[in-house]
């Protein structure tokens, strides 16, 4: 594990667009990122970003039609995955990388006893018996902390926590080199978030995964990350290290989520929701897509694409404000 | 910004326009409607539209196939078919319409009853569609039309028992799955009478799916009608009801076959379009494809 | 499984009783007295009392219901018809064969081709083989069953002479009944299989296979088939019901000596015993149908499942 430091992922001027009624949905725009051996990256934005457009075009599993990737390329341990066949893809799909999704209620199959729902993966990527894999997937169950006894439940037998346990180990199962979480937490209870977050922190260290973490929770990204990109209406708009995001936030969207998180300390009495609504993904504003809801938004935010300036090293913004540093 | 206050007017005020928008922005609405109104306005005005008399004999002109004369031909006493096809058309459509009613308004009732009383009420009704729907529908219906007799009210009142159970069942299905939401919750908190809360504010949640299937009801009760007819125990020939048509003509399939074809081809004609319409119906109100 | 069967089958003599009940009271409201209808209008006053007597219809309704339910289900006596005085269940074993035949190859070809046709389509949406599906479904369903028997009649029959129109002289005269009473079934069934496999096919656990990297086939077969399957088998049982009940219309078309025929012919000479032995005949079959697909949907259903078997096999594993 000495390439700690060489970039495990990269994705490249990632665009998709649905098409629904005839009109086309601008999901993602331009997004590149990267993301090396063993680390974090969180995705954060509201609701519609555009967030789990992204995990799920790496993992190529957008439904084609209404979605089609329009560009980018996507490039995993020197391997070009955006370029590989269907068979080939589908090789790496649960494999090399697999994804936790964000329902867990609606994630399993009803029909297939949760055991055989593990196991199936097993069975595809790896050369194994079925019994050997049985013995595998009981064995995931204890890691997520599900007596094995338990494999030939059915998932209504299974409350809301304990399923997504199953989809984590069902995600886990073949050792994948990176994980692709879709808010994990967001359908359960507070107290059992923080236990399914440090579950995954534990098995990913254990497993030494990569992981792209989706939420717009700000506290499951203080818990878990390493890196955070803030992602509004399908752009990456500002990316850094968790200090320099959290310390130092620089995109007037990025503030504004943090103004709308209620503080432990200072004297604010109210929070400061961000004003208005996101842009219709139709009909997106021209220049800075954050321009009509910005306090800060001038002539130049109105026109043109705004390019990405490096506010300090590492941490980049895509914002005028941060334009006389760049130059 | 007003963008968020406006939507919400123009919704609150107009709900039957939006869904009447929905519906007819599909071709299975459009075709379908236009089907059934052509047909219910040339049966209503069949005095006029009608070329003969639905009982004119033409002896000089029997059996004959169509021609410019007869567009469908004539049958064994020289009858012009078409004619008598929109004469028929009368009882066929308001026997599937009323029958419908009735039924429904009877299923939906019981329904209604059972689902939000529960207790001793839905036990009783239940089982009692248990033992009703011992036997399977078309049977029952041939076996309580015969206990009827024949003659329009008579298959009415069979036709209309024949969905009973089904429509009750649903109905109850669709109130046990209301009764459980908040807003009941809220109408009681506020003191609304047990009536008022189940007629002004279940019911109206839970009838888009018995519209759907009471349109289509009204296809298969008009099948099911001129099956009655055929074998006898509906109405009887000479009435042209579009299954009686059929049942005189049954003599003379070998010979004179298109006397057989026309009466079938209305039925189905009018059958298709209420289910397209009703198709569509489902699809409208579907509140996972509303947007 | 064999405790959830048992629990079916009993339920089956429930719903049996019902149905004899619920003829035995139809007929019994039915205007007309029968000893009358049976000897026609010149028989005298005494003549009709006599006749009355024998038949046991001048007794009380619940006498008369007693004892047909204790002849019917304690003594499996049938009685004689009326109307020819001979054993019904004599006549029946003649008929039972023509119309089992029908009705079973119905009932098998319903469920198959019905269940492939939604697949087909439901799997294929918004090609070609969705929209030809669809559109000859939603001709299928919109016309009567008989009417198409007699335009069967006419193509296959008169115009082409190639099968017989009337009664059973060899297997090909099966042929055109069987269609007839087939194609509204499968119309039906077809529409709401492919309905139910188009609300699976974007079910959250369909992508989950996806991403676990399950080859589309094993997808289709494993994870959206059994699930869309569910809300369609519970409709199959309604549909084999139908088959059973249009039978009588099927005969009569084809002149088929069946049960169903009989059936009508009892109606209207007013011979109950004939009447009631058919109508329970069908009664029975189309509730074998019901538990039939009870027992399929059970098979899938992970619930009934779970509660009679599961808790052996965890038994098991933890012994």
């Amino acid at each position: 594990m000495s390439e700690k430091n060489q970039t495990f992922l990269e994705v490249k001027d990632l665009t998709v667009i649905y098409t629904a009624n005839k009109k086309i949905v601008q999901a993602v725009n331009h997004v590149s990122f990267s993301l090396k051996k063993g680390e974090t990256l969180g995705l954060v934005g509201e609701t519609g970003a555009g967030k789990t457009t992204i995990a799920r075009s790496i993992l190529r599993i957008l439904p084609d039609p209404p979605a089609k990737m329009l560009g980018g390329e996507i490039t995993m341990d020197g391997v070009k995955i955006s370029a590989l066949s269907e068979e080939e893809m589908r090789k790496i799909r649960g494999g090399k990388i697999s994804m936790i999704f964000q329902d867990p209620m609606t994630a399993l199959n009803p029909l297939i006893c949760v055991g055989d729902q593990i196991s199936e993966g097993l069975m595809l990527h790896s050369d194994i018996s079925r019994d050997e894999a049985r013995k595998k997937a009981g064995e995931m169950l204890e890691m997520v902390g599900i007596p094995a006894s338990r494999y030939v439940e059915y998932p209504f037998e299974f409350s809301g926590g304990m399923k997504q346990r199953v989809v984590i180990a069902m995600a886990l199962a073949c050792n994948p080199d990176l994980l692709l979480a879709d808010e994990p937490t967001t359908a359960l209870d507070v107290t059992i978030q923080a236990q399914v977050l440090d579950l995954i922190a534990d098995l990913q260290k254990k497993l030494h995964t990569s992981m792209i973490l989706i939420t717009h929770d700000l506290g499951v990204v203080a818990q878990t990350c390493d890196n955070v990109a803030t992602v509004y209406a399908g752009e990456i708009i500002e990316y850094g290290t968790k200090k320099d995001l959290f310390l130092n936030p620089c995109h007037p969207y990025t503030v504004g989520l943090f103004d709308s998180l209620p503080s432990m300390v200072g004297d604010e009495e109210r929070l400061k929701p961000i004003a208005g609504l996101m842009p219709d993904p139709t009909d997106l504003p021209q220049g800075c897509k954050f321009n009509p809801r910005c306090p800060y938004a001038t002539e130049k935010c109105r026109s043109g694409e705004v390019p990405n300036f490096e506010v300090s090293d590492g941490h980049f913004c895509r914002c005028w404000k941060y334009a006389k540093e760049a130059i | 910004m007003t963008v968020a206050a406006k939507p919400q007017k123009i919704r609150k005020s107009s709900y039957t326009r939006d869904l009447l928008e929905r519906l007819f922005s599909t071709w299975n609405a459009r075709i379908g409607t236009f089907i059934i109104v052509v047909i219910a306005l040339a049966c209503i005005f069949a005095d006029v539209v009608a070329p003969y008399g639905y009982n004119d004999m033409d002896f000089a002109n029997m059996y004959s196939t169509p021609s410019a004369q007869h567009i469908m031909g004539t049958d064994n006493l020289g009858r012009d078919i078409f004619s008598r096809l929109l004469y028929g058309g009368r009882y066929s459509l308001s026997l599937g319409l009323i029958s419908t009613i009735i039924g429904n308004l009877i299923s939906i009732f019981l329904g209604v009853l059972a689902g939000y009383y529960g207790g001793k009420v839905e036990t009783l009704i239940m089982r009692f569609m248990d033992v009703y729907s011992a036997l399977p529908g078309q049977l029952l219906c041939i076996l309580v039309s015969t206990a009827f007799g024949a003659g329009f009210q008579n298959t009415v009142l069979a036709l209309s028992i024949q969905h009973l159970p089904g429509g009750a069942r649903m109905t109850r299905a669709q109130i046990l799955k209301e009764r459980s939401m908040e807003y009941l919750e809220a109408a009681e908190s506020i003191n609304c009478k047990k009536m008022t809360i189940m007629f002004r504010h279940l019911f109206p949640n839970v009838y888009s799916p018995l519209l759907v299937g009471a349109t289509m009801e009204i296809g298969s009760n008009i099948m099911m009608a001129a099956t009655l007819s055929y074998i006898g125990l509906g109405v009887q020939p000479p009435t042209p009801e579009w299954g009686a048509m059929l049942a005189e003509a049954r003599a003379f399939i070998l010979v004179y076959p298109h006397m057989i074809i026309w009466p079938g081809v209305f039925i189905a004609l009018t059958v298709f379009s209420l289910n397209l319409l009703g198709d569509a119906l489902r699809d409208a109100l579907d509140p996972k494809l509303r947007k | 499984m064999a405790r959830y069967i048992l629990k079916r089958l009993l339920s089956m003599i429930l719903i049996l009783i019902a149905a004899a009940f619920l003829i035995f009271t139809i007929l019994y409201l039915t205007p007309g007295e029968p000893a009358r209808m049976l000897l026609g209008g010149t028989a005298t006053e005494d003549e009709v009392r006599t006749m009355a007597h024998t038949l046991g219809t001048d007794r009380s309704y619940m006498e008369q219901l007693g004892e047909f339910m204790i002849n019917t289900f304690v003594r499996f006596k049938f009685g004689n018809s009326w109307l020819y005085k001979v054993p019904v269940m004599q006549e029946m074993n003649n008929r039972l064969p023509h119309t089992i035949t029908i009705g079973l190859i119905s009932m098998i070809l319903t469920a198959l081709i019905g269940f492939g046709l939604g697949i087909i389509a439901g799997t294929h949406e918004g090609k070609w083989q969705d929209s030809v599906t669809m559109a000859i479904t939603m001709l299928l369903v919109s016309m009567p069953n008989f009417w198409l028997a007699l335009l069967m009649i006419i193509l296959f029959s008169v115009n082409l002479g190639w099968l017989p129109a009337y009664g059973i002289d060899s297997w090909t005269s099966y042929i055109m009944p069987i269609v007839a009473s087939t194609l509204g079934g499968v119309a039906m069934q077809a529409r709401q299989m492919r309905s139910a496999v188009l609300d699976v096919v974007r079910a959250d656990y369909v992508t989950t296979a996806r991403a676990k990297g399950q080859t589309e086939r094993k997808i289709t077969m494993r994870h959206i088939l059994p699930n869309a399957a569910m809300p369609a088998i519970t409709m199959l049982g309604g549909h084999l019901g139908g088959i059973v009940g249009g039978s009588a219309i099927i005969e009569s078309v084809f002149s088929i000596p069946g049960v169903g025929l009989y059936m009508l012919a009892g109606i209207n000479a007013r011979d109950y015993p004939v009447v009631r032995t058919c109508v329970l005949f069908f009664a029975l079959v189309s509730s074998i149908a019901m538990i039939l697909t009870d027992i399929g949907y059970a098979y899938l259903d992970p619930r009934i499942k779970a509660r009679y078997t599961n808790r052996k096999r965890k038994e098991e594993k933890e012994a």
